[in-house]
């Protein structure tokens, strides 16, 4: 079997496993679909959240970014955590007992105004076109190489499949997708990380490798 | 949240409120002194301190504040679900 068939062959199982997840889960009422009717236990729904911080951008471009600037980049990794605790003290308790289901929503009424549910609005889509792009980039750049074809096609193709998952499934097909998401990019990420962290610095844990020495040459990694 | 709080006891839901805000503001005094304090503005301060072969400073950039992060998300859901249940406005 030649990579290519390989490539094709793992590709073609992962965007089967999600999309059969979307129509296993697919949404029946609003609240199913903006929601997963409240109903997903909290480390499945942290397994989601931690496959939405290991996205396409991370994988591909901050791991090497970090690898070659160090401690310049850190801003990176700590704003794009830091973002998370913002996001759990400030609005996702007070989004979930007022009952609503999206952020604009939820600012229109706390504050009965009209205006700050379109500065709401216009925030979100800033916000999501500016990650989607990194994203949908990052998806072009991983299908193209895999399926050697033009990045725009392999940006097309794994937009179809997202589109598809999403529609059907709404967020409980989200949720269970980036479960299993989770899964896959947990082991994606852990087994080069223990590995090149075992060649630099013989610790196989890359947390405690990183103050480690440079085997071959006696100096420390940062 | 505002209904259910209000009926019964008519002090419980500002001293909640009260609470609530003191939980997030200290919550966010060490989130935003690990992360831009420790990790860049007092990072000449902590040079001096090694920890395993590396500064305080660049391992609160690249690990610590990620783990106090997650420590302060633990934390801070533990400790609001002691305040609901205290003030009785728990979901259950």
């Amino acid at each position: 079997m030649d990579q290519f068939t390989i490539n094709v062959l793992f590709v073609g199982a992962s965007f089967a496993l999600y999309i059969g997840i979307a129509v296993w889960a697919r949404a029946g009422s609003t609240s199913e679909f903006y929601a997963a009717s409240r109903g997903v236990h909290p480390v499945t729904n942290g397994m989601a959240t931690a496959a939405d911080w290991m996205s396409a951008a991370s994988f591909i471009s901050m791991a090497g970014l970090i690898a070659f600037t160090g401690y310049d980049n850190s801003s990176y990794l700590m704003g794009w955590t830091g973002g998370y605790v913002l996001l759990a003290l400030l609005l996702a308790p007070y989004l979930r007992k007022f009952g609503k289901f999206t952020v604009p929503e939820f600012i229109g009424d706390r504050f009965y105004s009209k205006p700050a549910r379109l500065v709401a609005v216009v925030c979100l889509i800033v916000a999501s076109v500016t990650y989607v792009i990194g994203q949908m980039t990052g998806v072009g750049v991983a299908f193209g190489r895999f399926l050697e074809i033009s990045n725009t096609a392999g940006l097309l193709i794994g937009a179809c499949v997202v589109f598809a998952y999403a529609v059907f499934g709404g967020m409980k097909g989200v949720t269970y997708t980036q479960v299993a998401q989770y899964c896959v990019l947990i082991t994606a990420y852990t087994i080069p990380a223990v590995f090149i962290s075992l060649q630099l610095t013989g610790n196989p844990i890359p947390g405690l490798g990183l103050f480690g020495e440079h085997q071959a040459s006696g100096e420390p990694l940062w | 949240m505002a209904e259910r709080t209000n009926d019964g006891a008519a002090g419980s839901g500002k001293a909640y409120w009260t609470a609530n805000l003191r939980v997030i503001k200290w919550s966010l005094v060490i989130w935003a002194v690990v992360s831009f304090g420790f990790g860049i503005l007092l990072r000449p301060l902590l040079s001096g301190i090694e920890v395993g072969g590396t500064d305080l400073g660049f391992w609160f950039a690249q690990q610590g504040s990620i783990l106090v992060f997650l420590a302060l998300i633990f934390f801070y859901a533990w400790r609001m679900n002691k305040l609901d249940r205290e003030h009785g406005v728990d979901e259950e």
